[in-house]
């Protein structure tokens, strides 16, 4: 059997977008630039999943740019948007993926003037450091919607509304940018900011396509230049199989939004409830996203622990798959106030709403049989 | 377009009687680092290896070919009969050539005569040549001195011209000096012990250890890649993976934590050990470096050593680190080999090691594990990974 946790990671891709991608491999081929039937033909698929984003996120066709993906897309809204030669101030958190927070350090190199606000032990923002944080050469606030390691939701639109104040007060122009990865397919695109980050294949979708809400009127440069694709801003062959599957994986996300946060929430909370009758355990995430469960095992070594649980055929993460490979203890983990015990046991739980129940409470049973296992081996060393 | 290729090898030829033993198995080694290309043929004659090939490979013939153990140089080169005349006509053409594409305004010629058979001299043959080229393209001048091109007229059976030489590797042919087991850990050292004996003339086979799942599966990938690194010269490899978990969980168990780090190694010594009885191995080779880590004080050594009875070959024991990465990054194996993952002996690593273990101790100490059990059960459960030409054969 194969138990697969590891969502936020990626997802396999469901067969409704399967299905609706089939017959562009070998049928709807052509370039969506051709003037030919063909073309127009090709350029139906990308027309159709830019009205469906378009009515999910509550904006215009002409507001969706279609990328290859969640870290072409914080790029492109970062390095695409602040002015060229004007050096201001930057805001954003201390627990930001590596695609927005390795950005800001890169521009913090360049001169700007580069905030990273520190977070609760809940990882939420601190509203008050935030505020004052706000000054009249800041450029731009990048945060993210929902982590992707322990899954803490920031209050977006309380601080779309705290940076459009401002904004009026001051006559400035702050732009608000939210990496939305995690949060897509299953919370309502926030209201009152400028720029938002999804990505397919964390709903099913493939891997290689991603999006950027850009509202209207938000001056944007291309990234690479070339033809005029995506509005000249990403230019490129658009990856319509790609693009195609992410408009349907956003359609099934969305439609069954409501019974799967419940759904997941429910999962969450059994998982929850048999973690902490263990005394070994400690839950590190609190009050976030129902779809991300972090746990530290202590005295297990998160990278021990998945291997043995892949032994199982159970897939989980240590940290988050994108710094795993690198030796430092999680920056996400480290920015809440964990103890280094803690970081070094903490494994990512996410599942997602295929999920059953049943699995995910023999799999936290499985979870704390195994560590104590491994506990025993590593206790004289 | 054809194109021929002479090679040159160094010290197979201060062989004596047994030099056609090992003539053979450096031309078979050649055909085998070609055989990936069309049409290319593989000439042995009188004790010379010339490579025939289409010329859009040459390229990538030369660089396969300078990668064959023994090879001392390689020298594209034009093949005529041993006509003056033709020979000053071929010579005039490939000068204009490099003057054309390279922009060579002097040359020289140098003539080798091993065919005394031909009725003129080398300064003779340097003097009628060099005169016609000269007369005959009045922007090209000779340079004694510092030529542009030196253009080397080579008289055999057949004259062989060329100006250019690429470097081979040197060393023996690869599998003229008997097998060894080769102890593959991922790391820096071992896969350059591996190739500084492979170039000597050994065969190869590996023994990787792992202690799954305290270990990640990515560290044996990284093995393999390895591995494919070394394939580039021995054109296969067997990977031996055996799982030391156990032996770690009893040692830990049972045995002084400090000599955590020696008994593994002793244990890895011996199954590799077994490894070589299995499949015919003459000894192990190591990447041990003197002083480097703990295990490999002289105390570690003689530990390590008397407790197998082939001898344990260490090509790195007097290299300084810098000197190891050098090799490495000329065989290409540093990159693969700095990618951070746990290997098995980093797993059980205790606070404090034994730096200079004693021989009795460490005896006692493999008593208190059944030392026979474990390294049957870990070789039970062995696995063999063959790479040939950097893929992955079989898993």
């Amino acid at each position: 059997m194969e138990y697969y946790f590891d969502y936020a990671a990626t997802t396999q891709v469901a067969l409704e977008v399967t299905d609706g991608i089939k017959n562009l491999l070998n049928e709807v081929y052509g370039n969506p630039s051709s003037l030919h039937s063909k073309g127009v033909e090709a350029e139906k698929y990308i027309k159709g999943s830019r009205r469906t984003l378009a009515k999910i996120i509550g904006g215009k066709e002409n507001e969706i740019i279609f990328t290859s993906g969640g870290t072409e897309s914080n790029n492109l809204a970062i390095l695409g948007t602040i002015p060229q030669n004007r050096k201001g101030r930057l805001i954003t958190s201390s627990i930001e993926h590596p695609s927005v927070l390795e950005v800001f350090k890169h521009l913090a190199g360049k001169g700007y003037d580069v905030v990273f606000l520190p977070v609760d032990a809940n990882g939420v923002i601190q509203y008050d450091v935030f505020k004052e944080a706000l000054t009249q050469d800041t450029l731009m606030v990048s945060v993210m919607h929902v982590n992707n390691e322990m899954g803490a939701i920031q209050p977006i639109e309380a601080m779309a509304s705290e940076i459009k104040k401002f904004n009026t007060a001051h006559n400035s122009r702050i732009l608000f940018h939210v990496d939305g990865v995690q949060a897509f397919g299953k919370y309502l695109i926030p209201k009152g900011i400028d720029l938002y980050s999804f990505s397919g294949h964390k709903i099913h979708g493939l891997k290689g396509a991603g999006g950027l809400f850009v509202k209207s009127g938000t001056s944007i440069r291309p990234l690479v230049y070339g033809g005029a694709q995506e509005f000249s801003i990403r230019p490129g062959t658009e990856n319509i199989i790609g693009i195609t599957a992410l408009g349907i994986a956003s359609e099934l996300a969305y439609a069954k939004r409501k019974s799967s946060l419940t759904h997941l929430a429910e999962i969450q909370s059994k998982l929850e409830t048999i973690f902490l009758k263990d005394g070994d355990c400690i839950i590190n995430s609190k009050q976030g996203a129902p779809h991300i469960l972090n746990v530290s095992f202590l005295g297990v070594k998160s990278e021990v622990m998945l291997h043995s649980l892949e032994m199982e055929g159970i897939y989980v993460s240590s940290g988050s798959a994108c710094s795993s490979k690198k030796k430092t203890g999680s920056h996400v983990l480290k920015a809440i106030g964990l103890t280094d015990a803690q970081i070094d046991s903490a494994i990512r739980i996410s599942y997602g709403n295929d999920t059953d129940i049943e699995s995910a409470e023999s799999v936290a049973h499985k979870m704390l049989e195994i560590a104590e296992k491994l506990r025993k081996i590593m206790r004289r060393t | 377009m054809r194109d021929l290729i002479l090679v040159r090898y160094g010290e197979i030829a201060l062989k004596g009687k047994n030099i056609r033993v090992f003539q053979k198995k450096f031309y078979k080694n050649i055909k085998k680092a070609v055989v990936q290309f069309n049409d290319v043929k593989v000439i042995d004659q009188f004790g010379r290896v010339y490579v025939e090939c289409d010329s859009e490979d040459l390229e990538l013939v030369i660089q396969a070919v300078t990668n064959v153990f023994g090879v001392v140089s390689v020298s594209p080169a034009i093949r005529v009969e041993n006509d003056i005349e033709i020979m000053e006509e071929r010579a005039r053409q490939e000068v204009e050539r490099l003057r054309l594409e390279e922009g060579a305004k002097t040359f020289k010629i140098e003539t080798k005569r091993s065919n005394k058979g031909f009725p003129m001299t080398s300064p003779e043959i340097n003097k009628r040549v060099g005169g016609y080229i000269n007369q005959s393209i009045p922007e090209m001048a000779v340079d004694v001195h510092n030529p542009d091109i030196l253009l080397t007229l080579e008289i055999r059976n057949w004259t062989y011209m060329f100006s250019k030489r690429y470097a081979g590797l040197g060393g023996m042919p690869y599998g003229s000096a008997g097998k060894g087991i080769l102890l593959l850990s991922g790391g820096i050292d071992s896969p350059v012990a591996g190739y500084l004996m492979a170039r000597r003339g050994m065969e190869l086979e590996a023994v990787h250890f792992h202690s799954y799942p305290f270990t990640s599966e990515r560290a044996l990938e990284k093995v393999i890649d390895l591995g494919r690194r070394l394939t580039h010269y021995t054109r296969t490899l067997k990977i031996h993976s055996i799982n030391i978990l156990e032996i770690q969980k009893s040692i830990n168990e049972n045995c002084p934590s400090e000599e955590m780090t020696i008994l593994s190694r002793v244990f890895m010594m011996q199954l590799a050990q077994r490894v070589a009885e299995e499949v015919g191995g003459k000894c192990l080779i190591t990447g041990e470096n003197l002083g480097q880590v703990a295990s490999q004080t002289m105390e570690g050594l003689t530990v390590t050593n008397t407790n197998v009875d082939i001898p344990v070959l260490r090509p790195l024991i007097a290299y300084d680190k810098v000197e190891i990465i050098d090799v490495a990054k000329k065989i290409d194996t540093f990159e693969t080999s700095i990618l951070p993952y746990e290997d098995c002996c980093t797993v059980f690593l205790p606070d404090r090691v034994v730096t200079k273990p004693r021989v009795d101790k460490i005896s006692a100490s493999l008593e208190l594990v059944d030392r026979e059990g474990l390294i049957e059960e870990a070789l039970a459960r062995k696995e063999m990974i063959i790479i040939s030409e950097g893929e992955v054969l079989t898993r």
